[in-house]
This record gives C-alpha cells, sequence and structure tokens, in this order.
C-alpha cells in the first residue's frame, strides 16, 4: 500500500472539516469561521467548496447532520462527528504528519 | 436532502456571512452582494449539493430508521412498567388470537388430503327429515341411475377379529366397494388397492391395511405384501397399506376388506347399514347432484314402494359434514379471542394516550429545537411498530404453548384434526397489523394534536393543554364505553356456554352410574352362523353378567318403526324408537326404575307372549294420556298375516342414551329370548356385558371370565366404566367450557385494569377540580356523587350497547346452548353487576383520596 493516498491534498479541506466538528457541533458558517480564525487568515476557504465538502463527509457517514435552533433562534443545519469520523480524523492527522515530513525531508534535500 | 432543505441551508449563511460583514463596516447592500458572490454559482453550487444529498439520502433514512428503533427500545426503557404492561397486553391478544385461528384452520378450512375435497361428498338416505345409512339396494341402483358422480362408492363399518399372535383382538374396519379409494384419490404407502372385480363373491379375500395396524400389528414390516392374514377367521391376503393420512371419514378404520354384495344383498332395498360417499363429477354442482339423487330416489320409491315410498336422497359436501359441530365451537371460540384481542387493542391505546400527556412535554421540547412535524411522527410511528413487533414475538411464543395445551387438553376424537394445528403465519400477520394500527394510531392521534399545538404553549402549560385535555376527556369516555360495551359481549357470551356445560354436567342420566362397568363381546359368524346358536351362547353369558345390545350414554340402540295397536299397519304410523335387548335383571342392574308393570323375568322365553318393556317418553308419544301396561305393538319382525304382535308389560324410567346433553329418546326394550332372529344380524352379534361392582379391575376379571368360560378364542373389547364413558361423553362440553372459561377470565382482567386505569386516571386528573369546589363550599359527598355520576355515564352506555349487541347475537349462539336461554337474566345480571362494581371501585378509590387532600394543597398542586 502506497504510504500516500492520491489525494492527500485534495483531503486536507476534509480533514481539517473534521477537526472543527470534533471540538463542538456546529453549523456550516460556524466552521467556516472557526476555519478562519484558527488558520488565521493564512488560509482561504472558499464558502462554495465549503458546502460540497460536507456533504460529501455526511455522505460518508464522518460527519451527521440535524435541524435545530441557531443562536439567533433561525433553523440551522448542525453537523456533528460521528464516531467514523472520529477515527477518519485520527487517520488523517496520522498520514498528514507522515506526508508534511516526507514532503519537508524532500525539500531539505541538499 | 431535499432541495428545500439546500436552500435554507444556503440562506442561513448568506444571511450570517452578511451579518459579519456588516459588522465589519460594509454597507448592507455590498455586504449581501459579497456573502452571495462567496458561494460561487449559486445554481450550480445547489445542483452539485442536491446530487450528494440524494446519494445521502437512502442510507440516512436506514439509519435514521435504526436511530428510531434504538431511541424507541430507549424510551420503552425509562417506563418498563407502562412497557411491560401495553406489551404482556398486546401479546395477550396477539397470542390468543393467533393459537385460536391456527385451530380453526387446522380444523374447518384446511381442505382434506384428498384429491379433490371440493368434490367429494357423503350421500344419504332421507327419511322423514332424518338422514341415514343406505341400502345395498338402493346404492347398486343409485350407481346405474344417477348422472351426476363421476364414482360412487360404499362403505359399511364392521368390527373384526383379526386373529394374530399373540391374542385375537377386535379392530374396527371398513367393508368397501371396489370404488372406494377411487373416490378420494390418495395412493396407497405400499402395493395398491382393489381391483375392479375384487368386489366380487370369491375374488374378495384381499386386505388394505392403515398405516397404524401395519405399525402397531405387523411391525411395519415392508414384506408384508402378498402375506396371508387371518380376518374373522378366514385367510385374506394383504395387497396394500395407505398412509397415515388415509382416514377419509374420520372413523379410524384399521383395515379394508372388499363389500362383495351377493345377489340376494343387491336385491336389498330395506337394511340400511352403508354409508355412501361420492366424487362429483367435474361439472356438477352439490345442488344439481342433489337435485339428481332426489330424481332416482323417486324413481326408486315407485318401484319399490314398500321399502322406498318414505325414502328421499340428500347429499353433502363430505368435508363439512366430517367437521360438523366443531365448527360451530371453534367460531364461537374465535369469536371470544377476538373479542379478547379488541380488549387488549383498547387498553393499549388508553395506555398510550395516558402517557402521551406524559409525554406531552417531551416532544414539546424536540419541537422547539427544530425537530419537523414529519420526523415526529416518524419517531412515534415507529415506537408503535417496536411496540408491536416486540408483542408480537411473545405473542407466539404464547400461541405456540397455547396451542400445545390446547391439543393436550382437548379430548381425543372430538374435534377433528385439531392435533395438525400449528401456528398459521397468515393470522400471525393479520393479528400484528391490527396490534400494530392500534399501537401507533393511539399513539399518533394525541401526538399530532400536541405537534400542531404552539410548542411554547405546552411547555409554559407544563403540558397540559386546556382543549386538548378536554377532547383528550371525550376520547377516553369513548374507550371506556367501548371496552365496557366488549367486555360485556364476550362475558356474557363465555357466561352462557359455560352455564351450559355445568347444566349438562348436572343432568339426571335416568340410573345409577356408581361402580358400572361394561365390556363388549361379539360372536364371529363364521363360527356362530345360526340365530339360535347365537341366542343361546349370549343366554349362557347372561346367566353370569348383565347384557344390553347398546351401551347406554354413547348413543341409542337399533333404529326401529313400531306401530302402535289401533294405528293403521302401514310406515306412517310408525314411531321412530330406539331399541335395546336386554337380560330380565337390566333394570335392576342399572337401578333405572320400573315406573309401572313389571320387570322382565326367566319366565319371558321364546314361545311364551311375546312381552316388552317401554319408555316413559315411549308412553307418552304413543299412549298419552292412557296406561300403556296391556297395550300391544308391531315391530322388527312379522309380516302380513303374523304381524307377531308385542304387549307392553311395564314402562321403564326415561335413560339420557345419547349422553348428557342428548335428547332423551323414545326407547323400548325386548327379553334375549325373544330376540327377532334378524336382530343379531344388525347388532353385529355383538353385546355389551355390564356388571356393578366397587372394584372396576374385579369387574373386568369377572365378564373376561364368563366370556373365557364359554368360547377361549373370544374377545373382550372396550372395558370401561360407566365414568369413563360419563367423562367422555362430556368431554367436548368440558373443554369447550374450560376454553371458554380461561377466556372469559383473561377478558375480564383485561377490561377491569383497563376500565379502572381509565377511569381512575380520569378522576385523579381532576383532583384540582375537586379542590376549587370544596373550596367554593361542597361538601365531600357532594363532590363524591358528581365524580360517581360522571364516571359512570361513559360506563353506564357500555353496559346498555353491550347489552343490546348480545342480545341481537344471542340467536347465533342458541344452538350451542342447554338448559340456558340466550338472554338468560342471571348471566346478564352477574355480569353486569360485576362490570359496574369494578367500574365503580376505580371511581371511589381515588375519589377518595383526593377527597382527603387539603383543599389548599389540591390548589397548588395545580392540577
Amino acid at each position: 500500500m502506497p504510504l500516500l493516498r492520491q489525494d492527500r491534498l485534495y483531503g486536507t479541506l476534509d480533514a481539517l472539516i473534521l477537526k472543527a466538528l470534533k471540538l463542538a457541533p456546529r453549523h456550516g458558517y460556524a466552521i467556516a469561521r472557526w476555519l478562519e480564525q484558527a488558520a488565521d487568515g493564512a488560509l482561504v476557504i472558499e464558502d462554495g467548496s465549503l458546502y460540497p465538502a460536507l456533504y460529501r463527509l455526511e455522505r460518508r457517514a464522518w460527519i451527521e447532520a440535524d435541524w435545530g435552533l441557531s443562536e439567533l433562534g433561525r433553523r440551522a443545519r448542525f453537523y456533528r462527528l460521528t464516531r467514523q469520523g472520529r477515527q477518519q480524523l485520527a487517520i488523517e492527522t496520522r498520514e498528514w504528519s507522515v506526508f508534511a515530513a516526507f514532503v519537508t525531508r524532500v525539500l531539505e534535500m541538499a | 436532502m431535499r432541495p428545500k432543505e439546500v436552500d435554507t441551508e444556503l440562506a442561513f449563511h448568506i444571511e450570517m456571512r452578511a451579518r459579519e460583514l456588516i459588522a465589519r463596516g460594509l454597507p448592507e447592500d455590498e455586504a449581501w452582494r459579497e456573502a452571495r458572490a462567496r458561494l460561487g454559482d449559486p445554481s450550480s453550487l445547489r445542483a452539485r449539493l442536491v446530487a450528494i444529498g440524494r446519494s445521502t439520502h437512502r442510507r440516512e433514512t436506514l439509519s435514521e430508521l435504526w436511530h428510531d428503533v434504538r431511541f424507541a427500545l430507549r424510551q420503552l426503557a425509562t417506563a418498563p412498567t407502562f412497557a411491560a404492561i401495553a406489551i404482556g397486553t398486546l401479546a395477550i391478544g396477539i397470542g390468543g388470537t393467533t393459537a385460536i385461528f391456527s385451530a380453526v384452520r387446522a380444523v374447518v378450512l384446511a381442505p382434506f388430503p384428498w384429491a379433490h375435497p371440493d368434490r367429494t361428498m357423503i350421500v344419504a338416505e332421507r327419511w322423514h327429515d332424518l338422514d341415514g345409512s343406505v341400502s345395498v339396494g338402493n346404492y347398486v341402483d343409485w350407481r346405474t341411475m344417477s348422472s351426476s358422480f363421476a364414482e360412487l362408492a360404499a362403505e359399511k363399518f364392521v368390527g373384526v377379529t383379526l386373529d394374530a399372535a399373540p391374542a385375537p383382538e377386535r379392530v374396527s374396519g371398513g367393508r368397501v366397494t371396489q370404488t372406494f379409494f377411487s373416490v378420494f384419490g390418495q395412493h396407497p404407502l405400499l402395493g395398491r388397492t382393489f381391483r375392479g372385480d375384487e368386489d366380487t363373491p370369491g375374488n374378495d379375500h384381499v386386505v388394505v391395511l392403515s398405516e397404524r395396524l401395519w405399525r402397531s400389528r405387523f411391525g411395519a414390516d415392508s414384506a408384508i405384501l402378498g402375506r396371508t392374514i387371518t380376518v374373522n377367521v378366514a385367510p385374506y391376503v394383504v395387497i396394500g397399506v395407505m398412509p397415515a393420512a388415509f382416514d377419509p371419514t374420520l372413523s379410524e378404520e384399521q383395515l379394508w376388506i372388499p363389500a362383495a354384495f351377493t345377489p340376494a344383498e343387491r336385491a336389498e332395498h330395506d337394511e340400511h347399514s352403508y354409508t355412501v360417499v361420492g366424487l362429483l363429477a367435474p361439472t356438477v354442482t352439490v345442488d344439481a347432484a342433489a337435485r339428481d339423487m332426489r330424481r332416482v330416489a323417486e324413481a326408486l320409491a315407485a318401484r319399490y314402494p314398500r321399502q322406498d315410498a318414505e325414502r328421499s336422497a340428500s347429499v353433502y359436501p363430505l368435508d363439512r359434514f366430517l367437521i360438523g359441530n366443531a365448527r360451530d365451537q371453534l367460531w364461537f371460540v374465535l369469536g371470544a379471542v377476538s373479542l379478547v384481542f379488541l380488549i387488549a387493542c383498547v387498553n393499549v391505546a388508553n395506555l398510550l394516550l395516558a402517557r402521551s400527556s406524559v409525554r406531552a412535554r417531551e416532544i414539546a421540547i424536540r419541537a422547539a429545537i427544530g425537530a419537523g412535524r414529519g420526523r415526529l411522527i416518524r419517531q412515534l410511528l415507529t415506537e408503535g411498530a417496536v411496540m408491536s413487533l416486540l408483542a408480537s414475538a411473545l405473542g407466539v411464543a404464547l400461541a405456540a404453548a397455547l396451542i400445545r395445551v390446547m391439543v393436550a387438553a382437548a379430548p381425543a376424537g372430538v374435534i377433528p384434526r385439531l392435533e395438525q394445528t400449528h401456528i398459521n403465519l397468515s393470522v400471525l400477520g393479520f393479528a400484528l397489523v391490527v396490534a400494530a394500527i392500534a399501537t401507533i394510531t393511539s399513539g399518533l392521534v394525541p401526538a399530532l394534536r400536541l405537534a400542531r399545538q404552539d410548542p411554547h404553549e405546552t411547555l409554559r402549560g407544563e403540558g397540559r393543554g386546556i382543549g386538548a385535555g378536554r377532547k383528550r376527556e371525550r376520547l377516553r369516555g369513548a374507550l371506556v364505553t367501548i371496552e365496557v360495551t366488549l367486555a360485556l359481549m364476550l362475558l356474557v357470551g363465555s357466561g352462557l356456554l359455560v352455564k351450559s356445560a355445568i347444566m349438562q354436567q348436572r343432568t339426571p342420566e335416568g340410573f345409577d352410574m356408581v361402580g358400572l362397568s361394561a365390556a363388549g363381546v361379539s360372536l364371529p359368524p363364521t363360527t356362530y352362523r345360526d340365530p339360535a346358536v347365537v341366542r343361546h351362547a349370549f343366554e349362557q353369558i347372561a346367566q353370569q353378567v348383565t347384557l344390553v345390545s347398546a351401551r347406554p350414554l354413547t348413543g341409542p340402540g337399533s333404529d326401529n318403526g313400531l306401530i302402535p295397536e289401533g294405528r293403521p299397519l302401514r310406515i306412517e304410523s310408525a314411531i321412530q324408537s330406539s331399541l335395546r335387548i336386554i337380560s330380565p335383571d337390566y333394570f335392576s342392574t342399572m337401578r333405572i326404575p320400573i315406573r309401572r308393570g313389571r320387570a322382565f323375568t326367566a319366565q319371558d322365553v321364546r314361545g311364551a307372549n311375546r312381552v316388552a318393556i317401554v319408555s316413559q317418553r315411549f308412553a307418552d308419544v304413543a299412549w298419552p294420556g292412557v296406561d300403556p301396561v296391556g297395550r300391544r305393538f308391531v315391530c322388527c319382525e312379522g309380516k302380513g298375516t303374523d304381524a307377531m304382535w308385542k304387549t307392553v308389560v311395564g314402562v321403564a324410567g326415561d335413560v339420557r342414551s345419547r349422553g348428557p346433553s342428548g335428547q332423551i329418546d323414545p326407547e323400548f326394550y325386548l327379553p334375549i329370548d325373544q330376540a327377532p332372529d334378524d336382530a343379531w344380524r344388525w347388532l353385529g352379534q355383538s353385546m355389551t356385558m355390564i356388571v356393578r361392582s366397587p372394584s372396576p379391575s374385579t369387574a373386568a376379571g369377572a365378564m373376561r371370565a364368563v366370556v373365557r368360560d364359554l368360547d377361549p378364542t373370544l374377545p373382550v373389547s372396550d372395558i370401561q366404566t360407566a365414568d369413563q364413558a360419563f367423562r367422555t361423553a362430556l368431554a367436548p362440553a368440558r373443554f369447550n367450557a374450560l376454553l371458554l372459561g380461561a377466556l372469559a377470565g383473561i377478558g375480564l382482567l383485561l377490561s377491569a385494569a383497563g376500565i379502572f386505569g381509565v377511569i381512575a386516571y380520569f378522576v385523579a386528573l381532576r383532583t384540582h377540580e375537586i379542590g376549587v369546589r370544596r373550596a367554593l363550599g361542597a361538601t365531600a359527598n357532594d363532590v363524591m356523587w358528581l365524580m360517581t355520576r360522571q364516571g359512570l355515564e361513559p360506563v353506564a352506555l357500555g353496559l346498555s350497547l353491550g347489552t343490546a349487541a348480545s342480545l341481537l347475537s344471542a340467536r347465533l349462539l342458541s344452538s350451542a346452548l342447554y338448559g340456558v336461554t340466550p338472554w338468560d337474566p342471571l348471566t346478564f345480571g352477574a355480569v353486569g353487576l360485576v362490570l359496574g362494581a369494578v367500574a365503580l371501585a376505580a371511581i371511589l378509590v381515588p375519589a377518595r383520596r383526593a377527597m382527603r387532600i387539603q383543599p389548599t394543597r389540591a390548589l397548588q398542586f395545580g392540577g
């Protein structure tokens, strides 16, 4: 089995979303805000790509969603991590560090 | 995910983003434009999301279902008492209905294992509205003259002596025409059945065995075919063995021998001893066949006016004929069990209704945090389904146990095919669906009403919507009415049938059963040919023990038309009555009282004045209001010039010969020595010995010794005490009473619990109101009276509805009742009283509790 999957880079957003939901269930906008704040401006995630990612993760049953009331009293879809999602996050985290170490090693080769 | 939900989600995102941008100082319209722009092209994004969402949906529905199921199980676990009672109640209903309906299916509805059950008929001779056996002559003529049957066959049930090691044995058999087996189209297990010419004299020494006899007597020997066995002292070659399932007339014959009619038999139209079965031609209906047979009978009546003048013929489907009474009995039981099931459903509806008020708060909270109505409804549906499924699983186990108990408790041979009962899936499915409808609707209706309400109001009102409460009270009132109605119908119906069974048991039999034992003895015609020899042999036995030609309690004696002196000597003048040929000591042994005249004595011999004793019923029919002693009648023998008049010398008390529930027949008795010569042939040269002794084994030993002294090769059959015979005769009624009694008990328990629960809850809900009334100056008595009146209202309505329904359906029961009218006031009164008392207790107990509470506290409670 290859060390790295082809979609490593593509999957980065997925990993970040899982991480965002590990701390607390959130609706889509709250996930976007958390990612913006966590990245402290270093990373801009298009709102347009956030939702397809969320729906994909939901389809893979890594996250699940339920309607609830937002802090302002509006109906909003709240996402939360499933048990599988939690496991997936652990895998993603491990793989990312392997990947990062590999990239670092390659780039620092003399 | 539906497109609408995608829109809602994206709109929420845009709004939040816009608010954020405004907060950062952007002008409002620019903020909104920017928020939208960040999502990219709205229509393509929406389409993408909808597509992904749709593929998620299927799997999600399943996982949501699983989620709902787990949630439902958790819900049930939080209220274990409620869950146990609701599921247990439903399980009783489902299990009972399934068991009984499975029995109905096995006994009544399942087709018999014949090739063409719908075309298999029984054809009987009809004489004055009575269907009876057929003479050989008529059978032979029917075969040639009727055009409705593909095949007709005749069978005479005979007792035969099977002479094989270790001892001779009497077994029941059938003398059948060669066509008999082809009517039913069942194939032999081994060998073959009779061929074309084997029912002609000289070719008829072949025998077909039943599987049971083959197993018990010949060790299931596969080399049995071709072996010669001794039947009635004559050699017969075994040609076939029929399978265990072959018992077309449910008579349990053990073997079949050919009915090889002699020319004399074929011409005999006056001796009716054959059962005729037939297979309808493929396109002929039962009605058409019956018309055809009536036409044939008319032609025969014209041809043989002396024998057939008053005889017609009737045709019935054989299956219905065989099932007979068991059909009605089982339908009654099914009716009772259905009522129990309905009561169970109403009870569960009540429970769920009560619980819905407890759950109003939970549901309101879930609605408030955004659970859609569809989601809530699905959740409640799942809960109902889970409950019904659990109840059904329990119900199946219960049904299996009930069937086992029922089959074990049922008296043998009384309910045909009962032992073939097995749990029927379609019935179980039906019960499951009804139970699910009951649970789901009763859980759903209040839930829907709650879901429609503004959740905030429900939460503020602590789950007591005033309007909903009033409606719920009305609904509960209606449920009480339904429950009382059903319970009353069930209890009245079962009560009447149970009372019938008790009445039967108490009916006097007309003789003293204590210590009576009986056993059969038959003289094989091969060694005892001459009537005089037979008479002499029985006379010898009668020196030691009492003899009678037909055992009491198991049926009437031989059927005879009897013409009292003074009436014209024509068949229309005959009184149909039942003859017993007896030894002179019969009345003293049986302790049957002689009401007038005398019993037989040793002087009533052949050659002396021909004498007879008649029963009280016979005397009342033949000579109403006149002393019958000294009167004469003609019967059973003699023709033309020598009518052989018999003189009545005594009147004996009536005996209930057909058993406890049977009618009393007109009967008459003749002494053995004066018995008509032909009688021995009617009786198959068999008599029953009777001994009264405190010890049944002493009695049996004495009877065996008497027969052995006469002829050691003679077998003694069917040794039985009168108590056993009586129990056997009573068994069907007792079994029915037991079944119905048990059902009525369960029904009463369920409905009492239901009525009690509803009314008590209803009164408890009004604690607040009671407090207000007390505070405003109403006395305790005033309030009690109010509660009682209002609580009893739906009960009274239910009692009247139930009484009306029972009276209307009484006609259905009347045929099954004995010694009780269908509107027996005692039963109706007792049932009404019991149900009224349950309802009253249900009102008074919580009402008194409410009364003890201080008005101020009741008000604080707020209800």
